[in-house]
C-alpha cells in the first residue's frame, strides 16, 4: 500500500467513523466489519443502567454543597471589596434590594438574591437592570460598569456604596449634605428629576454620582504655592546631602590609598641591623661582591624583603622610600648567585648576567690520592 | 453529530438554562446534568481504571461543581470540559498510584461472554449477553492506551477529531491515525474471533 492509499483509506474511514458514531449504518461497500462495530458503538452509548446512577444522591447532594459554599465565598469577597473600597456617597446605606431566588434574564447570571434584568453577567444581591458587567449588593440600570453596595442608573462607571434615591429615603437615611433628594435636586434640575423618574416607570434610580458629596474645599492657593516650595528646598537639600556623602567617601577613600597605606608600609618596613641577622646571613655579607650590598630578607612581617639602609655602592645611608621597590635596587646589584638562589624577589624582574666567579659554588674535591 | 442523551428537563429549558440553575447550586439542576452525563463518563473511566472508576467520576463532579462558575461555553464545551477533567484524573491517578494499568476487567468478568469470543451475530451477542460497560471493555481490550482512550473519546464522549485531538494534546492528524489503527485492530481481532468460531 502507498502513502496515498493510506491516507485514501484513512479519510474513507473517517467518513464511515462519523456515520457509525452518528449510529447510523455503515455504507454498502464497507467492510463487514464495521457493521459488527456500528452495534458495538450503538450499544456503548446505550441509556444509563441503574447501577451506573448508584451515587447520584451522595454525589450530588455534596455538588450542591461544593457550589454554595463557592457562591458564599464569591459573595464574602465581594463585600470584603465592597468595605475596602473608598466611601462614595452615604457610606454603610447599602439598599441591598434583596429577590430570593432571582429572575433570569437575557443572557444573563441571575445568582441567588439577585435578579438580572439586563443583558450581560451578574447580580448579586442586587438587581442589574442595564446592559452590562455586575450589580452587587444594589441596583443598577441602564449603564456600564459596576455598582457595589449601591445603585447606579443611566451614569458611567462606578457607585460603591451609594445608595438609591428611593431606596435611601424609603430606609429614612441622611447624608452630611442633607438628604438625597435634597442634594440631587440641588446639582440637577427638578424638572430633569421627575423626568428622569417618569420615564423610568416610577423606578426609584438616580444618578449616583451626582448625588454624591462634593469633595472638601481645595486649600488656598498660597498655601499650596508654599507647600509646593517646601517640598521643592527639601528635595534640593536631600540631593545636596546625597552629593556630599559621596564626594567625602570618594575624598576619604583617596585618603586612605594615597597617605595612609604608605604610612603604615614604611612603618613596618625598617632595617635590620646586621647583628640581628642570623650567621650564616651575616657570613653571607661577609662574602666578596656581596659587602655593603643591598639584601632582602623576610623580617616576618608577611613577605615585605627587608632592605639595608645603606647605598651599596657609595655606602651612604639610603632614604626609606628609595628600597620599597626591591626590584630597582637589585637591578643595581652585582651579579650574585646566592642571591639569585635566595631571594627570588631580586631575581625574578632582573636579568642576572652569569656568574664569573661562582665564589659560593662548591670547591672541587681534592685529588684523590692513595 | 452525536448528541448526549438528555434527560426532560434539560429538552425543556435548554442547556444554558440548566447550567445557570446549577451555577446557582440548586440540587434539580445538578442531579439533571449529572444524570446526563454520569453513564458515558463512567464507563470511560471504567474501561481505563475499572477499580477506581466510581472514585474518580466522584471526583470529577466535584471539580466540575467547584469551578461551574467559571465555565462559560455551551453544550459541547460542558461535555469536552468534563471529560477533560476526567483525563486529568486519570493521569493523576496514575501518576500518584505509580502502575500501569494492568487488566480492563475485574475478576468477576473475566468468565463472561467477552471471554469467550464474539464469533457470530454480534448484534444478537451484544443485544442478547452484553451490557453497554462490557461493549466499551470489548471494543478497547487490547489497545494500547493512547489508542483505547482516542476510541473512547470519540464514541462515548461524542466529540470529533479536533476536539479528541484537543483533549489529549494531540494533533487531529494523530488522532486520526490513532482511531484508525485502534478500528483496524479491533477488525482483526474481531476477524480472528469469528474464524476460531
Amino acid at each position: 500500500m502507498t502513502s496515498d492509499d493510506g491516507w485514501t483509506d484513512m479519510a474513507d474511514f473517517d467518513a464511515e467513523l462519523e456515520r457509525l458514531l452518528g449510529g447510523g449504518s455503515p455504507s454498502a461497500e464497507a467492510p463487514a466489519w464495521f457493521g459488527d462495530v456500528a452495534v458495538l458503538v450503538r450499544t456503548a452509548r446505550a441509556p444509563a443502567r441503574p447501577d451506573e446512577l448508584a451515587g447520584e444522591a451522595d454525589i450530588v447532594a455534596r455538588m450542591v454543597e461544593v457550589r454554595l459554599a463557592a457562591l458564599a465565598e464569591a459573595q464574602a469577597e465581594i463585600e470584603a471589596e465592597a468595605e475596602a473600597g473608598p466611601p462614595a456617597a452615604d457610606a454603610g446605606a447599602s439598599p441591598a434590594i434583596t429577590r430570593v431566588n432571582g429572575v433570569n434574564g437575557v443572557n444573563g447570571h441571575a445568582h441567588p438574591n439577585g435578579t438580572d434584568l439586563g443583558r450581560d453577567e451578574h447580580a448579586h444581591n442586587g438587581t442589574s437592570l442595564g446592559r452590562d458587567e455586575h450589580a452587587h449588593n444594589g441596583t443598577k440600570a441602564g449603564g456600564d460598569e459596576h455598582a457595589r453596595n449601591g445603585t447606579k442608573a443611566g451614569g458611567d462607571e462606578h457607585a460603591r456604596n451609594g445608595s438609591s434615591l428611593g431606596a435611601y429615603a424609603a430606609a429614612g437615611g441622611e447624608s452630611d449634605g442633607g438628604s438625597v433628594e435634597d442634594r440631587l435636586r440641588e446639582r440637577i434640575a427638578v424638572s430633569d428629576l421627575d423626568e428622569y423618574r417618569a420615564k423610568h416607570g416610577g423606578e426609584r434610580y438616580y444618578v449616583a454620582k451626582h448625588a454624591a458629596p462634593l469633595p472638601d474645599e481645595p486649600p488656598h492657593p498660597v498655601a499650596r504655592t508654599v507647600g509646593r516650595v517646601i517640598a521643592m528646598k527639601a528635595v534640593a537639600v536631600t540631593t545636596a546631602a546625597i552629593i556630599g556623602v559621596a564626594a567625602a567617601a570618594a575624598a576619604t577613600t583617596g585618603i586612605v590609598a594615597n597617605v595612609v597605606v604608605p604610612a603604615i608600609n614604611d612603618h613596618y618596613r625598617r632595617p635590620v641591623p646586621t647583628s640581628e641577622l642570623p650567621d650564616e646571613q651575616k657570613d653571607e655579607r661577609d662574602e666578596p661582591g656581596t659587602s655593603g650590598s643591598t639584601r632582602n630578607h623576610s623580617s616576618g612581617i608577611g613577605t615585605q624583603p627587608v632592605v639595608s639602609a645603606t647605598d651599596p655602592i657609595t655606602g651612604a645611608p639610603l632614604p626609606s622610600s628609595s628600597t620599597t621597590t626591591p626590584t630597582t635596587t637589585s637591578s643595581s646589584l652585582p651579579t650574585d648567585t646566592t642571591t639569585s638562589t635566595t631571594d627570588s624577589t631580586t631575581t625574578t624582574t632582573s636579568e642576572p648576567e652569569p656568574p664569573t666567579t661562582p665564589t659560593t659554588a662548591p670547591a672541587d674535591p681534592p685529588p684523590f690520592s692513595p | 453529530m452525536i448528541r448526549v442523551p438528555s434527560t426532560e428537563a434539560t429538552r425543556e429549558l435548554g442547556f444554558p438554562s440548566l447550567l445557570d440553575s446549577a451555577i446557582a447550586g440548586e440540587q434539580k439542576a445538578l442531579a439533571e446534568i449529572f444524570r446526563a452525563y454520569q453513564p458515558r463518563l463512567l464507563r470511560y473511566l471504567r474501561a481505563q481504571e475499572p477499580g477506581m472508576a466510581e472514585d474518580l467520576a466522584a471526583e470529577v463532579w466535584l471539580a466540575v461543581a467547584r469551578g461551574l462558575g467559571r465555565f462559560k461555553g455551551d453544550e459541547a464545551g460542558f461535555r469536552g470540559w468534563l471529560f477533560t477533567i476526567a483525563r486529568h484524573r486519570l493521569i493523576e491517578h496514575r501518576r500518584r498510584n505509580a502502575r500501569r494499568r494492568i487488566e480492563l476487567l475485574p475478576h468477576d468478568r473475566m468468565d463472561g461472554p467477552i471471554e469467550r469470543g464474539v464469533g457470530g451475530d454480534p448484534a444478537w451477542l451484544v443485544l442478547e449477553q452484553l451490557g453497554a460497560q462490557e461493549t466499551v471493555e470489548m471494543l478497547v481490550r487490547g489497545l494500547p492506551t493512547d489508542q483505547a482512550e482516542a476510541v473512547l473519546l470519540r464514541i462515548l464522549g461524542g466529540f470529533d477529531v479536533t476536539e479528541v485531538a484537543r483533549i489529549m494534546g494531540r494533533t487531529p492528524g494523530s488522532v486520526r491515525v490513532m482511531c484508525h489503527r485502534a478500528l483496524k485492530r479491533l477488525a482483526a481481532k474481531m476477524s480472528q474471533e469469528a474464524l476460531a468460531e
